[in-house]
């Protein structure tokens, strides 16, 4: 069963009665349980746990850094093109902007990757948009290729492809994959997806499936946090981590939690996610699911990415650039505002004197892909 | 009785105490930590050590004058991948000790017995001196030990979990039938149950995460060595026996008076 069949059966108004909960000591109760179920999180997700958020947050922590130790592992991203032929009305590579496109060249590439490496990164995220034809797969491979004789740790960040595809990009040595669904309430998804091939909800909902079978180590998963309900968004994301992980039990699935950013296409937020929403929602998840990576980008704010270190956060970007090129020139469009402009070696310092261990290099070029 | 060497893959170790890498917040404070324990054996995750990144690279913290270096091939899923992480950790230099370590499964992160053994079998034949992590198995013990390993490493509790000692009853087995040390790792969490582990006459334990995300790791480092120092010496005094339901009883009052 793929996880859209799964999703078809749940009833979420069966999960509103745990959501709408005003009652803090169920909340409390639920914090003295050894492991905890998914109903007990969606507890952790309701007004009642805003009212002990310290308690809950405490306990995040405490899981976070018996799991993981003071650790944060560095990334960085490279954006190889901006082509893009859907119509997403929050992004900025959206089909219908006239913005300036770009699509690295096999030198292009090669200099971006020098430049990321002398930086001091092992670990890289490739990102495209969504453009078949002068983005696609044989692209995307050279591409991967060529990053593996840099980095030892390979993730992407592409659209979604059939699972013959991702197994060549696995062959190729890509590690990991992430595909947001943006949103997983369908009628919301439906009516910011304007055009191309992403509005196949069901197709995009499954893509995690077809990664992990693919053989790909890493699948990341998230929504967009703020084209719908965060308490939605949250109940689906738990349940898409425990599916994913009960089935591909061989594969780790990470979380990201992209809050949309206004600034960078004058999208008018539908469900906007405050600070302590946000927190309220990984403290709930690091509960639930105790062993799995917490990613960490830059469109978050430098004073809110300090403090989430000590939460429950696991890895993070650095010193990123969000436009194809962006390491060696600066002129095409960026997907989002960078909000966290520090480089690397400022963040590495930040994270020392926070007490923790900044690691760069946490993979073994001999990992192959799940078989 | 007068402590022997602890004799390991044609060594001889004074300290009975082994020591893990990860977690710790500095590089400082694991160092520091290390020395307390005063071990000398530290085992390091080869997927942390960078050759091409000197700064980056967690095996030029460790004084290898003063301890000997076990790589572990942590994250490894299969046999084959520790294989080769192996082959070239000895290639660069790093050592021919091996941990293996096979866990397919990146939440409990315990080890694929099945494929362990293959990788045992072949590092050993590859003239390594193998340390395999296992669950607590006594027969897949026996088998490693056949396949040539310089010990057997069976978990306590799932790594990280600071449980203690859940899987006593099979340590006791594959400790009764060891001909190679046996090596009590993963899922210590105090002191005492490192204790506990050496009065059952292991041979040494493996601590990490204990320490590392220890409030003070330096302190409980300390604790560490003086607990398996103690444990050890309670193994060798012949601990007292705890008393028994010896009482004589009536059917057999006839023998006392044979």
């Amino acid at each position: 069963m793929s996880f859209y069949e799964k999703f078809g059966e749940y009833d979420y108004s069966n999960f509103k009665k745990y959501l709408d909960n005003e009652d803090k000591d169920l909340v409390l109760n639920v914090l003295k349980k050894e492991k905890i179920n998914f109903f007990d999180y969606l507890y952790l997700l309701s007004n009642g746990a805003k009212k002990v958020l310290p308690q809950i947050a405490s306990l995040a922590r405490e899981l976070t850094i018996k799991r993981f130790g003071k650790v944060i592992n560095f990334y960085a991203p490279i954006y190889l093109s901006n082509e893009c032929s859907n119509s997403c009305i929050y992004c900025g590579f959206n089909h219908s902007k006239e913005i300036k496109r770009t699509t690295l060249t096999k030198d292009e590439i090669e200099k971006e990757l020098i430049a990321l490496k002398e930086v001091g990164f092992d670990s890289v995220l490739l990102l495209t948009g969504e453009s078949p034809k002068i983005a696609g797969l044989d692209y995307i491979k050279e591409a991967v290729i060529m990053a593996k004789k840099y980095f030892t740790y390979i993730g992407l960040e592409i659209y979604p492809m059939s699972e013959e595809e991702y197994r060549e990009l696995v062959k190729a040595g890509a590690n990991g994959l992430t595909i947001y669904q943006e949103t997983y309430h369908k009628e919301t998804y439906d009516k910011v997806h304007l055009k191309g091939r992403k509005k196949n909800f069901e197709w995009r909902l499954d893509t995690p499936d077809r990664a992990f079978l693919a053989g790909f180590r890493k699948v990341g998963i998230g929504a967009l946090l703020g084209l719908y309900d965060l308490k939605y968004e949250a109940s689906i994301i738990g349940l898409h981590a425990e599916y994913l992980q009960k089935k591909y039990w061989r594969g780790e699935v990470t979380l990201s939690f992209p809050r949309i950013n206004p600034k960078e296409t004058g999208f008018d937020i539908p469900y906007s996610v405050t600070d302590k929403d946000l927190v309220q929602m990984l403290c709930a998840l690091r509960i639930f699911l105790p062993d799995t990576p917490f990613l960490l980008s830059t469109r978050e704010k430098p004073e809110f990415r300090d403090k989430l270190i000590e939460l429950c956060i696991t890895q993070m970007s650095a010193g990123s650039k969000t436009n194809p090129g962006g390491y060696t020139k600066d002129d095409a469009k960026e997907q989002f505002e960078v909000s966290d402009k520090r480089s690397l070696s400022e963040m590495l310092e930040v994270v020392k004197n926070k007490g923790y261990d900044p690691v760069l290099k946490d993979w073994e070029e001999n990992f192959l892909g799940i078989i | 009785m007068q402590d022997e060497f602890f004799k390991l893959g044609g060594h001889n170790f004074s300290s009975r105490l082994i020591v893990g890498t990860g977690k710790f917040n500095s590089k400082e404070i694991m160092v520091k930590a290390i020395e307390a324990t005063k071990t000398q054996m530290v085992t390091v995750a080869l997927r942390r050590v960078d050759f091409r990144n000197p700064k980056d690279n967690l095996l030029s913290y460790i004084d290898r004058k003063k301890y000997i270096i076990l790589p572990n091939t942590s994250g490894a899923q299969t046999a084959d991948e520790a294989i080769r992480i192996a082959m070239i950790a000895r290639e660069a230099g790093v050592s021919d000790w091996i941990k293996i370590e096979v866990t397919p499964d990146p939440r409990y992160l315990l080890p694929d017995g099945e494929e362990t053994l293959k990788a045992a079998q072949v590092l050993a034949k590859e003239g390594f001196k193998v340390m395999p992590y296992i669950n607590a198995d006594p027969i897949l013990a026996k088998k490693l030990e056949d396949a040539g390993c310089v010990s057997v490493m069976p978990l306590g509790s799932p790594i990280g979990s600071n449980r203690g000692l859940k899987t006593l009853e099979l340590i006791k087995i594959i400790i009764e039938q060891s001909n190679i040390p046996v090596i009590v790792d993963a899922g210590i969490g105090k002191p005492s149950d490192a204790s506990e582990a050496m009065e059952l006459g292991a041979s040494a334990v493996l601590i990490n995460t204990a320490i590392a995300t220890a409030e003070d790791p330096v302190l409980i480092a300390e604790a560490f060595h003086l607990a398996v120092l103690a444990g050890r010496k309670g193994f060798l005094s012949g601990l007292p026996i705890e008393k028994q339901k010896a009482e004589a009883s009536s059917p057999l009052d006839w023998v006392s008076k044979l």
